[in-house]
Formats: structure tokens, sequence, C-alpha cells
């Protein structure tokens, strides 16, 4: 199933209004164009593509349930994203308590070439922070939000969430740093 | 320490975003749409029915003839 010949280019709001409405060709097309924000996002979250797409899959599910009640069709995407952070949350909070080691002892030593792409050690570096810390972390830099927004979205006081993408931050530049470790000599030369 | 996102890891959440337009992803989630939605058509009508008939401050509205209506019950008990 591919973008529909029905709709074009026509304005998102214009196809949520009709997916809102029941129309699930509309809703299908909406599925097409979010489809790959709302997976990288969730990807970023999880630790497993599978089971992020599962989870995207179950947010598109649960969009279709209650699009009616989005009053703003121009606010799809952030009622989308929050819908998602829900879901993670939630899956979050199901598989027990965050257990997360940060311990640079234990990174990979300096002469470690990675093989696999490098979005892959992004990923790695990103599972090793808390799930507060993570997600406040690619909604900053995965989503360009601000502290604000982020707060507004997370229901994390702004305090909470500075300080998480604070630290967040620092442990990410040491993890990075461990996989490239050429890396922060260009930055700074740069 | 300022709130500017860092430029390092900026480019490297950039760089590791990958397209994954996917037709099945679509048509994975268009299998898993129910096939009917009696709750949705139900509701959609009744919203069409009752649309026209919402009144602005109805809850508002709503406590005052309750409150009236009350009073009205004092005033006749104690005649």
């Amino acid at each position: 199933m591919r973008s529909s010949a029905r709709f074009g280019d026509a304005a998102e709001a214009v196809v949520v209004a009709l997916a809102a409405g029941g129309d699930r060709e509309a809703f299908c097309e909406l599925v097409w164009r979010r489809q790959s924000w709302l997976r990288n996002l969730l990807r970023r979250l999880c630790r497993d593509p599978a089971l992020a797409d599962d989870l995207a899959q179950q947010v598109f599910l649960k969009a279709w349930r209650s699009l009616a009640q989005l009053k703003s069709p121009a606010a799809f995407g952030g009622w989308l994203r929050r819908l998602a952070i829900n879901a993670w949350l939630a899956q979050a909070r199901s598989a027990g308590p965050d257990v997360v080691s940060f311990d640079p002892e234990d990174l990979p030593a300096a002469t470690f070439i990675p093989s696999a792409a490098e979005e892959l050690d992004l990923d790695r570096a990103l599972a090793r922070l808390a799930c507060d810390e993570r997600l406040c972390i690619v909604l900053a830099y995965n989503e360009g939000l601000s502290h604000g927004e982020i707060s507004a979205a997370t229901a994390l006081p702004l305090g909470t969430v500075k300080s998480h993408i604070r630290r967040g931050a620092e442990r990410l530049r040491v993890l990075l740093d461990a996989y490239h470790p050429d890396e922060k000599e260009h930055a700074h030369v740069g | 320490m300022s709130d500017e996102p860092d430029a390092l890891l900026m480019r490297r959440f950039a760089e590791s975003r990958r397209p994954l337009q996917d037709a099945r992803f679509v048509a994975a989630v268009d299998a898993r749409l129910p096939k009917y939605q009696l709750g949705r058509a139900l509701g959609a009508a009744l919203g069409g029915i009752l649309r026209p008939l919402r009144l602005p401050y109805a809850a508002l509205l709503a406590l005052g003839a309750l409150g009236m209506a009350v009073w009205s019950m004092i005033l006749v008990s104690s005649l």
C-alpha cells in the first residue's frame, strides 16, 4: 500500500479531518506519511526495532480509535507524538524497573572499531541512558523540542527536564567518544 | 551551563535518521483496523443530531436550572 493518488499533495490537516470522519483510506494515507517519523522516534526510545515497530502500530490503532477527539487537525503531529510517548512509557513501566548502568569502564576499548553503521552506535549509546533521560534527550535532539515543550509532552517538571538533558547529553558524549574516540578531536578542530 | 543543544549530538542525530517508508507497515496497520466501527458510526450520528442543540455555557445553565428547581421546592414546602 503506497500513498494514495486520491490525496496527492493534500494538506495533512485535510487528510486528518477526513480520517476523523471515518475515512479509512485517509487514515492509511496518514500512516504512510507519518510512519517514518514515528518509527524513527520509537526506535530511538526502544532498544529493539521490532518492539518499536509493534508499538508504532499500536499507536496508529489508538490514533484511529480516538481521532474524533482531536480538536484541531493541525495538531495531529504533536498529538501522535504524545500517544507514542505514552505507549512507550506504559511499555517501559510494564517491563519492570529501568536497570541501566552507566560505567565508563564497561565501554569498549579505544581500539574498538565499529563494524555497524553509525546509527547503531547512537542507539547503543542511547540504550544505556535511564528511561526519563533517554526520553528527554530524544525529544530534544531527535524531535527538536524546546525544554518547555518537552516538559509539557512528558509531564516532567521543567527543572527535571533541563537536568535530564544536561546530564544525558554529557553521558551520551562520553559514550559516543568511546565508540568513536577520534570524533572528539575532529569536533575540537572544527 | 547553557541550555543550547550540543552541536555534535545534533549532527549525530540528524545523520543517523533514515527513511522508514514501508508499504508493508501500512498494510499491517490497515489489517489491524477494525472492519466495522459501530461506536464511531453511532457517535458521528448522535454528534450530528445534537450539534445544533448545543448551547454555550450549557453546564452553567443546567446548574442554574437545578438551583431554581431546588429553590422552588423549598418555597413550595414552606407554604
